[in-house]
Protein backbone atom coordinates (compact mmCIF):
# COMPACT_ATOMS: atom_id res chain seq x y z
CA UNK A 1 0.00 0.00 0.00
CA UNK A 2 2.28 2.57 0.99
CA UNK A 3 5.10 1.29 -1.94
CA UNK A 4 2.08 2.09 -4.46
CA UNK A 5 1.06 5.96 -2.83
CA UNK A 6 4.79 6.52 -2.68
CA UNK A 7 5.51 5.82 -6.41
CA UNK A 8 2.41 7.87 -7.49
CA UNK A 9 4.25 10.77 -5.49
CA UNK A 10 7.30 9.77 -7.37
CA UNK A 11 5.40 9.83 -10.67
CA UNK A 12 3.65 13.46 -9.53
CA UNK A 13 6.96 14.83 -8.44
CA UNK A 14 8.79 13.76 -12.07
CA UNK A 15 5.69 15.65 -13.55
CA UNK A 16 6.09 18.50 -11.18
CA UNK A 17 9.66 19.28 -12.25
CA UNK A 18 9.63 18.58 -15.92
CA UNK A 19 6.15 20.35 -16.60
CA UNK A 20 6.72 23.33 -18.92
CA UNK A 21 3.26 25.35 -17.28
CA UNK A 22 4.38 26.25 -13.57
CA UNK A 23 0.68 25.77 -12.63
CA UNK A 24 0.56 22.06 -13.31
CA UNK A 25 3.35 21.47 -11.63
CA UNK A 26 2.02 23.51 -8.40
CA UNK A 27 -0.83 21.20 -8.40
CA UNK A 28 0.86 18.18 -8.86
CA UNK A 29 2.96 19.01 -5.91
CA UNK A 30 0.37 19.50 -3.68
CA UNK A 31 -0.85 16.22 -5.06
CA UNK A 32 2.02 14.75 -3.64
CA UNK A 33 2.15 16.65 -0.08
CA UNK A 34 -1.53 14.87 0.49
CA UNK A 35 -0.49 11.72 -0.88
CA UNK A 36 2.97 11.97 1.78
CA UNK A 37 -0.11 12.61 4.32
CA UNK A 38 -1.49 9.67 3.40
CA UNK A 39 1.64 7.90 3.72
CA UNK A 40 2.55 8.96 7.40
CA UNK A 41 -0.49 8.12 8.81
CA UNK A 42 -0.24 4.27 7.26
CA UNK A 43 3.16 4.44 8.93
CA UNK A 44 1.48 5.48 12.49
CA UNK A 45 2.37 8.98 12.52
CA UNK A 46 -0.66 10.85 12.87
CA UNK A 47 1.23 14.37 14.26
CA UNK A 48 3.25 14.66 11.00
CA UNK A 49 0.39 13.69 8.77
CA UNK A 50 -1.51 16.34 10.58
CA UNK A 51 1.22 18.82 9.76
CA UNK A 52 1.95 17.56 6.04
CA UNK A 53 -1.64 17.84 5.15
CA UNK A 54 -1.96 21.48 6.54
CA UNK A 55 1.34 22.75 4.54
CA UNK A 56 1.15 21.24 1.57
CA UNK A 57 -2.05 21.11 0.71
CA UNK A 58 -2.53 24.54 1.91
CA UNK A 59 0.02 26.95 2.81
CA UNK A 60 2.84 25.62 0.80
CA UNK A 61 0.92 25.70 -2.60
CA UNK A 62 -0.74 29.50 -2.14
CA UNK A 63 3.15 30.68 -1.62
CA UNK A 64 3.66 29.17 -4.80
CA UNK A 65 0.70 30.38 -6.38
CA UNK A 66 1.55 33.69 -5.47
CA UNK A 67 5.25 33.50 -6.59
CA UNK A 68 3.63 32.20 -9.94
CA UNK A 69 1.17 34.82 -10.33
CA UNK A 70 3.35 37.59 -10.22
CA UNK A 71 6.22 36.18 -12.39
CA UNK A 72 5.72 34.09 -15.34
CA UNK A 73 3.55 30.97 -15.57
CA UNK A 74 5.42 29.13 -18.42
CA UNK A 75 8.74 27.50 -17.81
CA UNK A 76 10.61 28.80 -20.92
CA UNK A 77 13.64 26.56 -20.57
CA UNK B 1 24.93 39.17 -28.51
CA UNK B 2 23.78 37.40 -25.65
CA UNK B 3 21.60 35.55 -27.35
CA UNK B 4 23.30 33.81 -30.29
CA UNK B 5 25.44 31.55 -27.36
CA UNK B 6 22.49 29.56 -27.38
CA UNK B 7 21.66 29.63 -31.00
CA UNK B 8 24.49 28.55 -32.50
CA UNK B 9 26.76 25.62 -31.75
CA UNK B 10 30.05 27.17 -32.05
CA UNK B 11 33.22 25.57 -30.73
CA UNK B 12 33.62 27.09 -27.46
CA UNK B 13 29.74 26.34 -26.84
CA UNK B 14 30.47 22.68 -27.37
CA UNK B 15 33.21 22.35 -25.62
CA UNK B 16 31.18 24.23 -22.50
CA UNK B 17 28.36 21.26 -23.14
CA UNK B 18 30.77 18.49 -23.10
CA UNK B 19 32.25 19.97 -19.35
CA UNK B 20 29.09 20.33 -18.12
CA UNK B 21 27.85 16.69 -19.46
CA UNK B 22 31.35 15.79 -17.18
CA UNK B 23 30.28 17.81 -14.72
CA UNK B 24 26.58 15.90 -14.47
CA UNK B 25 27.57 12.63 -14.05
CA UNK B 26 30.66 13.46 -11.59
CA UNK B 27 27.77 15.17 -9.68
CA UNK B 28 25.54 12.30 -10.52
CA UNK B 29 28.33 9.61 -9.28
CA UNK B 30 29.22 11.84 -6.21
CA UNK B 31 25.39 11.95 -5.17
CA UNK B 32 25.12 8.11 -5.51
CA UNK B 33 28.25 7.52 -3.79
CA UNK B 34 26.75 9.34 -0.88
CA UNK B 35 23.13 7.82 -0.99
CA UNK B 36 23.53 4.57 -2.16
CA UNK B 37 24.92 3.33 1.53
CA UNK B 38 21.50 4.71 2.88
CA UNK B 39 19.67 2.74 0.61
CA UNK B 40 21.82 -0.77 0.78
CA UNK B 41 22.13 -0.33 4.34
CA UNK B 42 20.79 -3.18 6.59
CA UNK B 43 21.61 -2.08 9.96
CA UNK B 44 18.11 -2.27 11.81
CA UNK B 45 17.00 0.52 13.27
CA UNK B 46 17.79 0.87 16.75
CA UNK B 47 14.87 0.50 19.49
CA UNK B 48 16.94 1.98 22.77
CA UNK B 49 15.38 5.05 22.35
CA UNK B 50 11.86 3.93 21.68
CA UNK B 51 12.06 1.59 24.85
CA UNK B 52 13.26 4.31 26.87
CA UNK B 53 11.22 6.92 26.23
CA UNK B 54 8.14 4.62 26.40
CA UNK B 55 8.96 3.52 29.79
CA UNK B 56 10.14 6.86 31.13
CA UNK B 57 8.52 9.23 28.85
CA UNK B 58 5.17 9.89 31.27
CA UNK B 59 6.90 10.31 34.45
CA UNK B 60 9.75 12.55 33.03
CA UNK B 61 7.32 15.33 31.29
CA UNK B 62 3.84 14.31 31.84
CA UNK B 63 2.86 14.39 28.31
CA UNK B 64 1.06 10.75 26.49
CA UNK B 65 1.95 11.64 23.05
CA UNK B 66 5.33 11.11 23.17
CA UNK B 67 5.80 13.46 20.19
CA UNK B 68 5.11 16.32 22.22
CA UNK B 69 6.99 14.80 25.34
CA UNK B 70 10.32 14.34 22.43
CA UNK B 71 9.94 18.02 20.99
CA UNK B 72 8.48 20.18 24.19
CA UNK B 73 10.34 18.27 26.94
CA UNK B 74 13.44 16.40 25.89
CA UNK B 75 14.56 18.77 23.09
CA UNK B 76 12.94 21.58 24.26
CA UNK B 77 16.23 23.77 23.57
CA UNK B 78 16.13 22.86 20.11
CA UNK B 79 12.70 23.32 19.47
CA UNK B 80 13.94 27.07 19.98
CA UNK B 81 16.54 26.78 17.57
CA UNK B 82 13.77 25.60 15.07
CA UNK B 83 11.52 28.15 16.01
CA UNK B 84 14.52 30.71 15.79
CA UNK B 85 15.28 29.59 12.33
CA UNK B 86 11.30 29.80 11.67
CA UNK B 87 11.21 33.39 12.35
CA UNK B 88 14.16 34.48 10.61
CA UNK B 89 13.14 32.70 7.56
CA UNK B 90 9.73 34.16 7.67
CA UNK B 91 10.80 37.59 8.69
CA UNK B 92 13.15 37.74 5.67
CA UNK B 93 10.66 36.68 3.43
CA UNK B 94 8.16 39.29 4.86
CA UNK B 95 10.66 41.80 4.72
CA UNK B 96 11.14 41.13 0.65
CA UNK B 97 7.66 41.19 0.39
CA UNK B 98 6.87 44.38 1.73
CA UNK B 99 10.15 46.44 0.77
CA UNK B 100 9.39 45.41 -3.42
CA UNK B 101 7.89 48.58 -4.83
CA UNK B 102 4.45 47.89 -5.61
CA UNK B 103 3.38 45.94 -8.98
CA UNK B 104 2.64 47.64 -11.96
CA UNK B 105 0.76 45.13 -13.38
CA UNK B 106 -1.43 44.57 -10.86
CA UNK B 107 -3.44 47.39 -9.62
CA UNK B 108 -4.30 47.10 -5.44
CA UNK B 109 -7.84 48.14 -5.81
CA UNK B 110 -9.21 46.72 -8.75
CA UNK B 111 -6.76 44.39 -10.66
CA UNK B 112 -6.37 40.32 -10.64
CA UNK B 113 -5.31 40.65 -7.22
CA UNK B 114 -8.77 41.90 -5.78
CA UNK B 115 -11.80 39.84 -5.28
CA UNK B 116 -12.81 39.52 -9.12
CA UNK B 117 -9.47 38.18 -10.71
CA UNK B 118 -10.01 35.16 -12.77
CA UNK B 119 -10.31 31.80 -11.04
CA UNK B 120 -12.86 33.58 -8.04
CA UNK B 121 -15.59 31.44 -8.50
CA UNK B 122 -18.81 31.59 -6.34
CA UNK B 123 -17.43 27.99 -4.77
CA UNK B 124 -14.37 29.84 -2.78
CA UNK B 125 -17.13 32.29 -1.87
CA UNK B 126 -19.93 30.02 -0.26
CA UNK B 127 -17.23 27.83 1.19
CA UNK B 128 -14.00 30.11 2.57
CA UNK B 129 -16.00 31.95 4.69
CA UNK B 130 -17.95 30.07 6.14
CA UNK B 131 -15.09 27.25 6.57
CA UNK B 132 -12.34 29.63 8.07
CA UNK B 133 -14.32 29.39 11.90
CA UNK B 134 -14.37 25.15 11.89
CA UNK B 135 -10.96 25.56 10.54
CA UNK B 136 -9.60 27.54 13.18
CA UNK B 137 -11.28 25.86 16.43
CA UNK B 138 -10.14 22.71 14.89
CA UNK B 139 -6.49 24.01 15.02
CA UNK B 140 -7.15 25.47 18.24
CA UNK B 141 -8.07 22.20 19.28
CA UNK B 142 -4.80 20.53 18.13
CA UNK B 143 -2.97 23.06 19.57
CA UNK B 144 -4.34 22.96 23.13
CA UNK B 145 -4.09 19.41 23.16
CA UNK B 146 -0.70 18.09 22.08
CA UNK B 147 0.08 16.80 25.14
CA UNK B 148 -2.75 13.93 25.03
CA UNK B 149 -3.68 13.30 21.38
CA UNK B 150 -1.80 13.63 17.87
CA UNK B 151 -0.94 17.40 18.01
CA UNK B 152 0.56 20.53 19.45
CA UNK B 153 2.39 23.87 18.28
CA UNK B 154 3.85 22.63 15.32
CA UNK B 155 0.59 21.10 14.03
CA UNK B 156 -1.76 23.44 15.10
CA UNK B 157 -0.37 26.44 13.96
CA UNK B 158 0.07 25.16 10.39
CA UNK B 159 -3.73 24.55 10.81
CA UNK B 160 -4.40 28.21 12.63
CA UNK B 161 -2.87 29.51 9.73
CA UNK B 162 -4.99 27.93 7.22
CA UNK B 163 -7.82 29.11 9.01
CA UNK B 164 -6.70 33.03 8.88
CA UNK B 165 -5.98 32.09 5.09
CA UNK B 166 -9.27 31.34 4.75
CA UNK B 167 -10.70 34.81 6.41
CA UNK B 168 -8.25 36.26 4.41
CA UNK B 169 -9.81 34.77 0.76
CA UNK B 170 -13.24 35.09 2.38
CA UNK B 171 -12.83 39.04 3.25
CA UNK B 172 -11.69 39.90 -0.31
CA UNK B 173 -14.54 37.76 -1.46
CA UNK B 174 -17.57 38.85 0.13
CA UNK B 175 -17.87 36.33 2.86
CA UNK B 176 -16.71 37.13 6.72
CA UNK B 177 -14.92 39.77 4.81
CA UNK B 178 -17.54 41.89 4.84
CA UNK B 179 -16.32 43.29 7.83
CA UNK B 180 -14.06 45.97 6.90
CA UNK B 181 -10.38 45.25 7.47
CA UNK B 182 -10.00 47.47 10.04
CA UNK B 183 -12.31 45.96 12.45
CA UNK B 184 -11.42 42.15 11.64
CA UNK B 185 -8.84 41.02 14.33
CA UNK B 186 -6.55 38.72 11.13
CA UNK B 187 -5.13 41.87 9.48
CA UNK B 188 -1.16 41.92 9.06
CA UNK B 189 -0.47 44.28 12.02
CA UNK B 190 -2.31 42.47 14.62
CA UNK B 191 -0.79 39.16 13.10
CA UNK B 192 2.73 40.29 13.60
CA UNK B 193 1.59 41.57 17.19
CA UNK B 194 0.61 38.24 18.37
CA UNK B 195 3.91 36.30 16.39
CA UNK B 196 6.22 38.71 18.49
CA UNK B 197 4.37 38.18 22.00
CA UNK B 198 4.17 34.49 21.14
CA UNK B 199 7.59 34.12 20.31
CA UNK B 200 8.94 36.38 23.38
CA UNK B 201 6.64 34.15 25.59
CA UNK B 202 8.87 30.84 24.31
CA UNK B 203 11.67 32.41 24.80
CA UNK B 204 10.68 33.48 28.21
CA UNK B 205 9.73 29.84 28.78
CA UNK B 206 12.77 28.22 28.12
CA UNK B 207 14.85 29.95 31.02
CA UNK B 208 15.95 27.79 33.10
CA UNK B 209 13.54 27.52 36.17
CA UNK B 210 10.48 28.71 34.48
CA UNK B 211 9.12 25.58 33.74
CA UNK B 212 9.05 23.96 37.31
CA UNK B 213 8.19 27.76 38.76
CA UNK B 214 5.00 27.61 35.58
CA UNK B 215 3.96 23.96 37.48
CA UNK B 216 4.12 25.33 40.74
CA UNK B 217 1.85 28.30 39.66
CA UNK B 218 -0.19 25.89 38.59
CA UNK B 219 -0.35 23.78 41.21
CA UNK B 220 -0.64 26.34 44.05
CA UNK B 221 -3.80 28.22 42.02
CA UNK B 222 -5.24 24.54 41.53
CA UNK B 223 -4.93 24.46 45.43
CA UNK B 224 -5.79 27.62 46.05
CA UNK B 225 -9.35 27.19 43.97
CA UNK B 226 -9.69 23.56 45.81
CA UNK B 227 -9.66 22.19 42.48
CA UNK B 228 -7.25 19.21 42.30
CA UNK B 229 -3.98 20.14 39.13
CA UNK B 230 -2.70 16.75 39.64
CA UNK B 231 -1.57 16.34 35.73
CA UNK B 232 -1.76 19.83 34.52
CA UNK B 233 0.51 21.20 36.48
CA UNK B 234 3.22 18.54 35.12
CA UNK B 235 2.26 18.82 31.70
CA UNK B 236 1.76 22.98 32.22
CA UNK B 237 4.72 24.18 30.86
CA UNK B 238 4.48 21.42 27.86
CA UNK B 239 0.99 22.98 27.48
CA UNK B 240 2.55 26.64 27.53
CA UNK B 241 5.15 25.90 24.91
CA UNK B 242 2.56 24.32 22.55
CA UNK B 243 0.34 27.70 23.19
CA UNK B 244 3.67 29.70 21.91
CA UNK B 245 4.61 27.90 19.26
CA UNK B 246 1.25 27.23 17.85
CA UNK B 247 0.26 31.32 18.29
CA UNK B 248 4.13 31.75 16.96
CA UNK B 249 4.04 29.38 14.06
CA UNK B 250 0.38 30.34 13.31
CA UNK B 251 0.52 33.72 12.81
CA UNK B 252 4.18 33.90 11.42
CA UNK B 253 3.03 32.13 8.43
CA UNK B 254 -0.61 33.42 8.72
CA UNK B 255 1.56 36.89 7.81
CA UNK B 256 3.26 35.91 5.41
CA UNK B 257 0.67 34.06 3.56
CA UNK B 258 -1.97 37.61 3.81
CA UNK B 259 0.65 40.16 2.83
CA UNK B 260 1.11 37.58 -0.32
CA UNK B 261 -2.86 37.49 -1.21
CA UNK B 262 -2.61 41.34 -1.11
CA UNK B 263 -4.65 41.44 2.28
CA UNK B 264 -2.70 44.19 3.34
CA UNK B 265 -4.78 47.31 2.72
CA UNK B 266 -4.72 48.05 6.36
CA UNK C 1 13.91 -2.00 0.00
CA UNK C 2 11.18 -1.10 -2.40
CA UNK C 3 10.35 1.65 -0.12
CA UNK C 4 13.86 3.11 0.00
CA UNK C 5 14.24 2.76 -4.13
CA UNK C 6 11.32 5.10 -4.34
CA UNK C 7 12.60 7.45 -1.54
CA UNK C 8 15.84 7.79 -3.50
CA UNK C 9 14.15 8.17 -6.88
CA UNK C 10 12.25 10.91 -5.28
CA UNK C 11 15.22 12.72 -3.65
CA UNK C 12 17.22 11.99 -7.17
CA UNK C 13 14.59 13.89 -8.86
CA UNK C 14 14.66 16.79 -6.56
CA UNK C 15 18.59 16.98 -7.24
CA UNK C 16 18.58 16.20 -10.59
CA UNK C 17 15.73 19.18 -10.53
CA UNK C 18 18.14 21.69 -8.58
CA UNK C 19 20.65 20.91 -10.52
CA UNK C 20 19.56 20.82 -14.18
CA UNK C 21 16.15 23.26 -14.19
CA UNK C 22 16.95 26.81 -15.06
CA UNK C 23 14.18 28.64 -14.02
CA UNK C 24 13.86 29.19 -10.34
CA UNK C 25 10.52 28.39 -9.43
CA UNK C 26 11.70 24.93 -10.69
CA UNK C 27 14.57 25.06 -8.59
CA UNK C 28 12.10 25.52 -5.35
CA UNK C 29 10.30 23.16 -6.43
CA UNK C 30 12.81 20.88 -6.50
CA UNK C 31 14.10 21.62 -3.16
CA UNK C 32 10.37 21.49 -1.94
CA UNK C 33 10.75 17.99 -3.16
CA UNK C 34 14.05 16.60 -2.20
CA UNK C 35 13.14 17.78 1.58
CA UNK C 36 9.55 15.84 1.57
CA UNK C 37 11.90 12.73 0.53
CA UNK C 38 13.86 13.23 3.54
CA UNK C 39 11.05 13.47 5.64
CA UNK C 40 9.08 10.79 4.18
CA UNK C 41 12.63 8.28 4.80
CA UNK C 42 12.88 9.15 8.44
CA UNK C 43 9.30 8.39 8.96
CA UNK C 44 8.95 5.14 7.03
CA UNK C 45 12.40 4.12 8.38
CA UNK C 46 11.14 4.83 12.17
CA UNK C 47 7.87 2.92 11.52
CA UNK C 48 9.92 -0.30 10.98
CA UNK C 49 10.45 -0.65 14.50
CA UNK C 50 6.73 -0.70 15.69
CA UNK C 51 3.18 -0.64 14.88
CA UNK C 52 1.50 1.65 16.98
CA UNK C 53 1.01 5.90 16.78
CA UNK C 54 3.24 6.60 19.82
CA UNK C 55 0.25 7.64 21.98
CA UNK C 56 0.57 5.97 25.39
CA UNK C 57 -2.42 4.34 27.23
CA UNK C 58 -4.11 1.16 26.65
CA UNK C 59 -1.15 -2.38 27.17
CA UNK C 60 0.59 -4.35 24.64
CA UNK C 61 1.57 -1.29 22.09
CA UNK C 62 4.47 -1.63 19.95
CA UNK C 63 5.08 1.63 19.08
CA UNK C 64 7.28 3.22 16.26
CA UNK C 65 9.99 5.29 16.87
CA UNK C 66 9.06 8.80 17.83
CA UNK C 67 11.95 10.17 17.71
CA UNK C 68 12.42 10.86 13.98
CA UNK C 69 8.50 11.97 13.88
CA UNK C 70 9.59 14.78 16.32
CA UNK C 71 12.28 15.50 13.99
CA UNK C 72 10.42 15.84 11.29
CA UNK C 73 7.83 17.95 12.58
CA UNK C 74 9.85 20.90 12.42
CA UNK C 75 11.84 19.94 9.34
CA UNK C 76 8.09 20.63 7.36
CA UNK C 77 7.47 23.58 8.87
CA UNK C 78 10.80 24.99 8.39
CA UNK C 79 10.73 23.31 5.04
CA UNK C 80 7.97 25.72 3.65
CA UNK C 81 9.36 28.93 5.09
CA UNK C 82 12.58 28.01 3.53
CA UNK C 83 10.44 27.73 0.30
CA UNK C 84 8.87 31.02 1.20
CA UNK C 85 12.06 32.37 1.66
CA UNK C 86 13.32 31.56 -1.72
CA UNK C 87 10.28 32.82 -3.79
CA UNK C 88 10.30 35.81 -2.47
CA UNK C 89 13.97 36.00 -3.49
CA UNK C 90 13.38 34.91 -6.89
CA UNK C 91 10.86 36.99 -7.31
CA UNK C 92 12.67 40.04 -6.23
CA UNK C 93 15.13 39.05 -9.08
CA UNK C 94 12.31 38.27 -11.78
CA UNK C 95 11.05 42.43 -10.65
CA UNK C 96 14.58 43.45 -11.54
CA UNK C 97 15.52 41.51 -14.29
CA UNK C 98 12.44 40.45 -15.80
CA UNK C 99 13.22 36.90 -15.82
CA UNK C 100 13.74 33.52 -13.93
CA UNK C 101 16.23 31.69 -16.08
CA UNK C 102 19.35 31.91 -14.00
CA UNK C 103 21.77 31.71 -16.68
CA UNK C 104 20.17 35.03 -18.22
CA UNK C 105 20.33 36.59 -14.95
CA UNK C 106 24.22 35.65 -14.13
CA UNK C 107 24.97 36.93 -17.90
CA UNK C 108 23.30 40.22 -16.77
CA UNK C 109 24.50 40.89 -13.65
CA UNK C 110 28.36 40.23 -15.69
CA UNK C 111 27.24 43.01 -17.61
CA UNK C 112 26.05 45.44 -15.42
Amino acid sequence: MIEAILAIVVAASIYAILARDLLHGVIALSVTSVLSASIFFLASAPDVAITEAAVGAGLSTIIFVWAIRNTERTDRS
Amino acid sequence: MGDTQYGTDGPLVRRGKLLSAATGLAAASLALAVLAPVVMSDVDWPTAARDTIAADGYAATGATNLVSAIYLGYRAFDTLGETIVLLVALAGSVALVASTPGRPDLDRDGGPADSRGPGHTDIINVIAGKLAPIVLLFGTYVMLYGHTSPGGGFQGGVVLASGVIFIAIGRRAGGIGRISPSITAFGPRTLSVIEAIAFATVLALSFPGSGAALAGLIEATGASAGVAAKGVAAVGPIIALNIGIGLKVGSGVALLCVMMLGGDQE
Amino acid sequence: MIRRLLVLALFGTGLAGLVTKRNLIKKAYALAIMNSAIVILFVLEGAAIGSDAPLLGGAGKLFVDPIPQALMLTAIVVGVCVSALALTLAYRLYRHFGTLDIDEIKRRIGHE
